[in-house]
């Protein structure tokens, strides 16, 4: 009596396997644990052995051949003289009909069409990826509408306690922090560099405005938004394949009121001096502090800056706010006036050495560099 | 309120903030200037005159955050005294 051996499946995500040595011939005689091929997929090597004594009655591939996972390899049987089965009966046994099952990449596949396993032609045992690609391209199909992204819920332990509605800052820190995990492709580096010369630049600004708040944060902040205008891609994000590159900088700003954490947005920062900026996000601070912040306020930032200086932290790596690639990172110099600047940056748009170059500039004031308002 | 009145309690919450940030403002005097003493950071003095505005029923205008205004307890109490709105 005649017995399929058939092809093995190397790993769930490889529904064939390529054949590279056929070890026996037809009519040969072989015993339990024998080697009748070798098998290859671009991730590993596996030997079929026979897994019972007989004759090899018909090989069905050669070497070389892409072979359907599940499907027939050679013939076996009880004599040299059988007749191998026809064609038509090799798939005999391998389940062939819709539903039986789909590889792994094919039900990624699936659900992410949104499709049934049954409605997708299939050939071998298996329904494959290709198989279900084939499908929609050749049925025009275009994705459903992306859900608007949820939080991954972990399954709560079991222990007593309530629920609580988050606040209109919490469900936006949630979707800030739910962009970043599952759109933004971030990166972390830092630069250490000399924090006096700004110190001092921000002191002399200070003083030839008569300034009752320390303009450095803002004065930083303003560096950024002009380097935004010299560095395209700073102000830019990824839409679907396309890049998207913002025609006015607004520049976030994170500002700490009591337990809220705000980001405050000054818009067409671009087209401000020094001066304007300043008291721009001095106006935003104080209205974040007073709670009356309109909404436009607080969205739309292409850009963005963040100082953990008021607390003595070593490090502050911070999250990507929605749709901006870059938000640089401050905190307090030390005493003998060195410090760090750290950015986060979406992959997708810049390199670290691009975030690298930027931390560079962005680390020394425009006496140095020649560029933004001289103080008076 | 007195002049002494509204000079001690600017006092206390210019010493109140500063011990929050763990500094000590004991020894800040209301001639001194508030923003130069070290007693408190950029944030703290952003929290001073948002409770300064609402203390006293002041809507202070941009401009008149400077130095020269506002920049140590007596101006603080000097400029109540001019643009306080009576209740």
């Amino acid at each position: 009596m005649s017995r399929a051996i058939r092809t093995p499946r190397i790993n769930n995500n490889d529904d064939s396997v390529r054949l590279t040595h056929v070890a026996v011939e037809v009519g040969a005689e072989v015993r339990t644990g024998d080697l009748l091929a070798e098998v290859e997929t671009d991730k590993a090597n596996f030997s079929v052995e026979s897994e019972e004594a007989g004759f090899v009655l018909a090989i069905c591939h050669k070497p070389g051949d892409s072979i359907a996972v599940g499907s027939v390899l050679l013939w076996l049987g009880d004599s040299p003289n059988e007749k191998a089965p026809t064609n038509e009966a090799v798939t005999d046994g391998a389940p062939q009909t819709a539903g039986t099952g789909a590889s792994l990449k094919a039900q990624l596949l699936l659900r992410q069409w949104n499709l049934d396993e049954a409605v997708v032609p299939r050939a071998g045992y298996r329904l494959t990826a290709e198989e279900v690609e084939r499908y929609v391209q050749s049925k025009g199909l275009t994705l459903p509408a992306a859900a608007a992204p949820q939080a991954v819920i972990d399954e709560l332990p079991v222990v007593s306690g309530k629920t609580q509605d988050l606040n209109p800052q919490e469900r936006g820190m949630l979707r800030s922090v739910l962009w970043h995990r599952d759109s933004a492709v971030p990166g972390y580096l830092e630069l250490q560099y000399d924090a006096r010369p700004w110190a001092a630049y921000a002191a002399a600004f200070q003083k030839s405005h008569k300034l009752m708040f320390d303009p450095l944060l803002s004065l930083l902040a303003f560096r950024l938004a002009g380097l935004a205008r010299e560095h395209a891609l700073l102000n830019s994000t990824v839409d679907g394949h396309s890049r998207y590159l913002y025609d006015h900088v607004n520049l976030g700003f994170t500002v700490q009121a009591g337990t809220t954490l705000y980001m405050v947005v000054v818009r067409n920062a671009e087209t401000m001096t020094e001066k304007e900026f300043v008291d721009k996000l001095l106006a935003l601070q104080r209205a974040a502090m007073k709670k009356s912040l309109r909404p436009e306020e607080t969205t739309g930032a292409t850009l963005a800056f963040t100082s953990m200086a008021r607390w003595p932290v070593a490090r502050h790596i911070p999250i990507l706010p929605r749709h901006v690639s870059f938000i640089a990172a401050h905190v307090g110099a030390a005493a003998d006036g060195s410090s760090t600047f750290g950015a986060t940056y979406d992959h997708r748009v810049l390199t670290g050495f691009d975030a690298a170059q930027l931390l560079r500039e962005l680390s020394r004031p425009p006496e140095t560099t020649g560029q933004g308002e001289e103080p008076k | 309120m007195k002049n002494e009145g509204i000079q001690a309690a600017i006092l206390a919450k210019v010493r109140e903030l500063s011990k929050s940030l763990g500094r000590d403002a004991h020894a800040l005097k209301t001639s001194d200037v508030i923003p130069t003493s070290g007693v408190l950071d950029s944030a703290g003095l952003m929290e001073l005159m948002i409770w300064y505005e609402t203390e006293f029923a002041l809507s202070i205008p941009q401009e008149d955050f400077t130095l020269e205004k506002l920049g140590s307890v007596d101006q603080m109490a000097a400029y109540v005294a001019v643009h306080s709105t009576p209740a």
